[in-house]
């Protein structure tokens, strides 16, 4: 019966100390900067919830603290940048949860920070998550140095409004022709210029990756000629 | 003539050999033992071999290996470190803007702060450039005209909306 003060005391204290640390250690500077611009009332509320949630989960919160200072220097209003915070966070924690349950990306499941950030990045521009879903489920064809140039092209296509089936097409050949970065990057800006030209979808299919009924080793020549010559 | 090995020799009539050399064995005089180790030369005692020298002579070798350890370490960890080190790609931002006082870039290579990157000019064809070196990957950013006004880059392909009522470019390296 004389323990139980002491318990509830432990409790207690423990309770504070573990509640206190992510407010001292991540969410002060914001509160600072939040401060500075008086912000305050529900936005202030929906800025550090977002905040709370991303390292909550173990994630590094300078892709926040990056979009608040863009919103800053814009002179965003609080409740665009509440939403913008508000998004990012969840593209943050949507890739990580991409990552995390597929074994075929990343390095067998590890965060590697730089392609974390740019899935996000992509979710964030509005990439639907099942085009890397799909992709990137079967580990014995990803190879962790090309996954973050797919992501990349792939957000790229989807920013210059290439519909979302014919970028995973576009994924799916890069990926069997095994290019390499810049190759998967001038391919993609290939499609874009084409595009812009107003060639349709199947036409730079075609004239991308050649015969679409060769084999990847037979296409991957055509594409790298293709690329070759631009 | 009949060879005879010694080994073969037949000694049967002379009895049993260990019997004979027993029997002429004579024992030594008394303290015979004492008065020979009493001639031998003292020599000094061999000290027991340690792992760790004593004393500090073994100091200035000691601290030449560390040396050469460290050394050795560093050059091989150099190369590494080169290895190791992502590209970086050399790109140029142009602007044409002939009546502006000043031109700065912000973006994620500035960590959107402003006052990092002001592009030089107005060349006499009323362009500002300016040359960055960054590692591969993708960059988001945009123009700040007289420290006011937001303008993507019309060089760039991709723009984005920013959420804030402007546009981004995108560049991918």
């Amino acid at each position: 019966m004389k323990l139980i003060p002491y318990k509830l005391l432990y409790g207690f204290l423990t309770t504070t100390a573990l509640g206190w640390i992510p407010l001292s250690s991540a969410e002060s500077p914001v509160h600072h900067m939040l401060s500075e611009r008086e912000i305050t009332g529900h936005d202030a509320k929906r800025i550090l919830q977002a905040f709370e949630n991303v390292s909550g989960q173990g994630l590094c919160a300078e892709p926040l603290r990056e979009r608040l200072r863009e919103g800053f220097l814009k002179d965003a209003n609080s409740e665009a940048l509440a939403t913008a915070i508000e998004k990012r966070a969840s593209s943050l924690l949507d890739a990580q949860s991409i990552i995390g349950s597929r074994p075929g990306i990343g390095r067998g499941g590890e965060m590697v920070p730089g392609l974390h950030r740019t899935l996000a990045r992509a979710l964030e521009s509005g990439l639907p998550p099942d085009i890397f879903l799909d992709l990137f489920a079967d580990p014995e064809r990803v190879v962790a140095y090309r996954e973050q140039a797919l992501i990349e092209a792939a957000e790229m296509l989807f920013l210059s409004e290439v519909d979302p089936e014919d970028i995973k097409r576009f994924m799916h050949e890069a990926l069997d022709r095994q290019l390499r970065r810049m190759e998967i990057l001038r391919a993609a800006q290939f499609w874009i210029r084409q595009q812009a030209e107003g060639i349709s979808a199947a036409g730079i299919h075609s004239r991308l990756w050649g015969n679409p009924h060769a084999t990847p080793v037979q296409g991957g020549g055509m594409g790298r000629r293709m690329l070759d010559q631009q | 003539m009949k060879q005879v090995n010694p080994i073969e020799r037949d000694d049967s009539s002379r009895g049993d050999p260990l019997e004979i050399l027993s029997n002429i064995r004579q024992a030594a005089p008394d303290g015979f033992t004492q008065r020979v180790m009493n001639r031998l030369p003292e020599m000094p005692a061999t000290p027991r071999a340690v792992w760790w020298p004593s004393g500090w002579g073994w100091a200035a070798p000691a601290l030449t290996g560390s040396l050469a350890a460290l050394l050795l370490v560093w050059l091989l960890g150099a190369p590494a470190q080169i290895e190791t080190d992502p590209a970086r790609i050399t790109v140029t931002f142009e602007l044409h803007a002939p009546d502006v006082n000043q031109v700065e870039i912000v973006g994620d290579f500035t960590g959107w702060q402003v006052g990092q990157i002001v592009l030089e000019g107005p060349d006499p064809t009323g362009h500002w450039t300016t040359r960055l070196e960054l590692p591969a990957g993708r960059y988001e950013y945009t123009f700040l005209i007289d420290g006011e006004t937001w303008m993507p880059d019309p060089n760039a392909v991709i723009r984005r909306p920013d959420g804030f009522g402007h546009m981004n470019s995108v560049i991918h390296l």
